[in-house]
């Protein structure tokens, strides 16, 4: 069973359970887990999904009724669709180093 | 007529005629042709009910258009319900013909035909073209009402801008009504579209005029349909604006036009990532690591965990991570100075360590 993927600068990790500090979000179809600047978004389109921030930017949670898939929107150097089982997993944002910290890899 | 359920084969062969006739069509470089798309003009003004004033005015870019259209529209208004009136128009004129031609093809078999007219014509066109000219257009925009012409463009052009219909780069919703009316026999009243999207680009709604854009001058792309040039504008316009682009990414103009002049060090620390793999692209990585003493702190042996690299910029110590992404392309992303090794710096940049890392089982 896959516990942890990336697909691009995001990455999945299976996790128990939602953590507390986390806010979920008003339900949409679609959630898009990172959006691109320039337009290619990495999203799941689905009903009974619940996305969660968090206090980190770069972290929230998907709660998943069923096996999900997460697509990445370019029609071309497109990332292959990840299909993410039941259950709750952590989506993490790619980041690299500043000399003030760091910032979020923007594509 | 009768409801159609199915599409038979002989109708399904059609559909590679369509896309490559509306995929032509919709990058069509030739001149405007402003006698049809004034046809058009009118047609969709009278489906919305609206008076149509007959004053078309040419201009030869969309750029021109996004501060030309919206200054010509405040300025008709005196800065006063610009909004309420125009918007109201452009609302009007771009859902006439959509309305009419929902209302004739309610029917679920056009989903079909949609995915494989529409949806192809969309790939070659608007994801290709359409979407990038929007992009730039936009940028270029926000760059003036950025910077030192604030005063004079912000109030003008603001969002008024995206009031724009697509022209030709809009075509994909007329290769997929006109599949239906032709091929299929259903009689669909897309002919004002037709006429607009088949003979110039972006065009304007106002209730005073219309501002229409020529078509561009050329448009260049890869093998793999993606805008593309390695010496010029990936799209010239006639007035010389262009849009540069290195297979599919907008870039700068001058990392195509003077590669010579941009610094190297800008492929390890330009913002935005997927760019600056274009520029390191452009350079050649080879040059790039010439250019930019560089040493090789650690090689994971993994292209996908990466090579762990060393260079002084600026007068600092500096890492960058080289990694291969799951589309094969190659990244270089900037990490910790004190990062030990490839793999503990690809950790970092998700926030994990070293040994959480390594449970990673998929890379797309």
């Amino acid at each position: 069973m896959i516990v942890m993927a990336a697909q691009g600068d995001v990455l999945f990790r299976r996790v128990d359970a939602v953590p507390a500090g986390a806010v979920l979000q008003p339900r949409t179809e679609r959630v898009v887990v990172a959006h691109s600047e320039t337009g290619h978004h990495h999203a799941l389109t689905a009903p009974g999904i619940d996305w969660y921030t968090s206090p980190d930017p770069l972290v929230g949670y998907l709660s998943l009724a069923d096996p999900t898939e997460v697509r990445h929107e370019r029609p071309w150097d497109t990332h292959a669709p990840l299909c993410l089982a039941p259950g709750v997993w952590e989506v993490r944002r790619q980041r690299e180093y500043t000399p003030e910290g760091f910032r979020r890899v923007e594509d | 007529m009768a409801k159609i359920t199915t599409l038979t084969d002989a109708q399904r062969a059609r559909f590679p005629e369509w896309v490559a006739r509306y995929t032509a069509r919709g990058l069509s470089c030739e001149p405007a042709d402003r006698a049809r798309a004034a046809r058009g003009f009118r047609a969709q003004y009278e489906a919305a009910g609206l008076h149509w004033h007959g004053r078309v005015v040419w201009v030869q870019s969309p750029l021109v258009m996004a501060y030309a259209a919206s200054i010509a529209s405040r300025w008709l208004a005196r800065g006063a319900v610009h909004d309420a009136v125009n918007g109201a128009v452009y609302g009007a004129v771009n859902g006439a013909v959509h309305d009419a031609v929902d209302d004739a093809v309610r029917d679920a078999v056009y989903g079909a035909v949609g995915v494989a007219v529409n949806g192809a014509v969309s790939v070659a066109v608007d994801d290709a073209v359409r979407d990038a000219v929007y992009g730039a257009v936009g940028v270029a925009v926000r760059d003036a009402v950025d910077g030192a012409v604030r005063d004079a463009v912000d109030g003008a052009v603001g969002n008024l801008w995206r009031h724009y219909l697509g022209g030709a780069l809009w075509i994909s919703y007329v290769a997929w009504a006109t599949y239906i009316r032709d091929a299929l026999g259903v009689p669909v009243p897309i002919g004002p579209r037709e006429d607009t999207d088949e003979s110039c680009g972006w065009w304007w709604p106002h209730r005073d005029f219309v501002m229409a854009c020529d078509r561009p001058a050329a448009i260049h792309r890869d093998d793999a349909g993606r805008l593309h040039s390695a010496s010029g504008p990936a799209i010239l316009w006639r007035d010389g604006w262009g849009i540069h682009a290195w297979h599919g990414t907008r870039v700068p103009r001058e990392w195509i036009e003077a590669p010579d002049a941009v610094a190297p060090t800008l492929a390890l620390t330009h913002p935005n990532a997927e760019e600056r793999r274009c520029l390191a692209e452009i350079l050649g990585w080879g040059r790039v690591i010439a250019l930019v003493p560089t040493r090789t702190v650690d090689d994971d042996g993994d292209p996908a965990i990466g090579t762990l690299l060393e260079c002084e910029l600026h007068g600092e110590r500096s890492r960058f991570l080289r990694v291969r992404c799951g589309t094969g392309r190659e990244f270089v992303l900037a990490v910790p100075p004190d990062a030990p090794t490839a793999l503990a710096a690809n950790a970092w940049t998700y926030g994990l360590d070293a040994g959480e890392l390594r449970a990673m089982q998929v890379r797309t």
